[in-house]
């Protein structure tokens, strides 16, 4: 199969990364962070060789401070509910997925309110405008995506968290579709709180990702439970990471997450942003020149986008445009509202959804031919 | 266990044991068994040689030992 549906998850994975999971399965399969004797020792050095690799990256502060997470949307979760108490306001953008906008929503019920903030594609200074607009005097936290998973454009975070901190604001980030895929780097940002995901940019299997948290300010954890250190206390150990890793972590997945960041550092990581936002360009190129083609997006550039390209065929929803060139051509896509319904109300899509193209590094000229040839004869 | 320093999680532990490495100090990650003490019942370094150095050293990367014996110096 010819695969364009990157953005849910990367596919194929590294060699490296299935042979580490592998080999972590087979040969250290003992549960890091609670025995003592030398397998159990073994796995938990490997799994802060994985932090590690994943604090440099991002540039952490300290590897302590990489959470590790079932997800994006759990480390999100943290961050929000961790913090967020009766009588505050959150400010978000236009462009959320249902990773924010459903705990604030959740909040609500407790008194919580939010705010979205409009995203102007091509207007920083009136999407900097529409944020601070949404300021009030009691907001407390801004929740914003790195970029856009439907449409790929990058928001100016930078500007966007150093004004919040002028207001006292924290600012959480959902990296999602982001890590991996853009260079990011903690130890010159104002971003607070970092969500990534491990399973996309950064090449690792489902069922890992991680909050890395980049202030002074510790969220109240969600889950308890056993850590493996402290034991003879009740409450909930307050050292980082052990406060927000009750339970046993996702092993493989971890160490799978780090050989994936270890391919990215390898392979080079502009490298593959400037491959994927090339194909993309092609793309939109082609699109653009075609009938009956709706494209939502300027052509795509590094300085602006991350490479997300959603278009629609004029006529057609997007599920139907997505079946076909699964069924017909072998090609997958992904339709529907890709769980932001915000943005999609935002470029009018929420009644078709889009079809939604995203590259990975192992796309070739052949799977960007076949698409393109597809889409002419669909239309 | 004699030259044992108590810490207060795995990762500490981990990251100590390579903060002791980059200073030529040579220690293995232990489990230390449950006490009473506070934050006990985790992980530690056993340093058999230059244990009081390994804590000084360590207090300059920020990391405070939760306990530690020290015993007699191989």
């Amino acid at each position: 199969m010819i695969y364009f549906d990157n953005g849910a998850t990367t596919f194929p994975k590294p060699i490296s990364v299935i042979n580490s999971i592998n080999t972590a399965n087979k040969r250290y399969g003992a549960n890091p962070g609670r025995g003592g004797h030398k397998l159990a020792i073994k796995s938990s050095e490997m799994v802060y060789n994985a932090r590690k690799i994943t604090a440099d990256f991002f540039g952490a502060k300290n590897p302590e401070n990489v959470i590790f997470s079932l997800n994006c949307t759990t480390a999100i979760n943290t961050v929000i509910k961790g913090l967020l108490k009766s009588g505050d306001h959150v400010i978000i953008s236009s462009l959320e997925h249902n990773a924010v906008l459903r705990p604030l929503e959740k909040l609500k019920e407790k008194g919580v309110s939010y705010s979205v903030a409009e995203v102007v594609e091509g207007d920083n200074e009136a999407t900097l405008s529409h944020f601070r607009n949404a300021i009030n005097e009691n907001t407390k936290l801004l929740v914003c995506t790195y970029a856009s998973n439907v449409v790929g454009i990058k928001l100016p975070i930078e500007r966007i968290c150093s004004m919040c901190h002028q207001y006292n604001i924290l600012c959480c980030v959902d990296a999602a579709q982001s890590a991996g895929a853009v260079p990011i780097n903690l130890s010159d940002s104002s971003i607070d709180y970092l969500c990534i995901s491990g399973h996309k940019g950064l090449y690792g299997p489902m069922g890992v990702g991680a909050l890395i948290i980049n202030c002074d300010v510790i969220p109240e954890s969600l889950v308890e439970g056993g850590t493996g250190s402290n034991s003879v206390e009740y409450k909930q150990p307050l050292i980082l990471p052990d406060k927000f890793e009750s339970g046993t972590n996702n092993f493989s997945g971890i160490i799978g997450m780090g050989e994936g960041i270890k391919f990215i550092n390898s392979y080079g990581q502009m490298r593959i942003y400037k491959k994927e936002i090339d194909i993309l360009s092609r793309i939109h190129d082609k699109l653009e020149s075609m009938r009956n083609i709706v494209l939502y997006t300027q052509r795509p550039n590094i300085d602006y986008y991350v490479p997300v390209l959603s278009f629609n065929v004029k006529g057609k929803n997007s599920e139907e445009v997505a079946e076909v060139l699964s069924s017909k051509y072998n090609i997958a896509v992904r339709a529907g509202l890709h769980c932001a319904p915000l943005a999609h109300k935002s470029i009018g899509t929420l009644d078709i959804g889009t079809v939604r193209i995203v590259p990975s590094v192992f796309t070739t000229n052949y799977d960007v031919n076949a698409l393109i040839s597809a889409i002419y004869k669909i239309i | 266990m004699d030259n044992l320093i108590r810490l207060a999680s795995i990762t500490e532990a981990m990251k100590s044991k390579e903060i002791l490495q980059r200073h030529r100090i040579n220690s293995t990650i232990k489990r230390t068994p449950p006490t009473k003490e506070k934050f006990s019942c985790g992980y530690g370094l056993y340093v058999p040689y230059k244990t009081q150095q390994a804590i000084s050293v360590l207090g300059e990367y920020g990391i405070f030992p939760v306990g530690h014996t020290v015993g007699e110096e191989l």
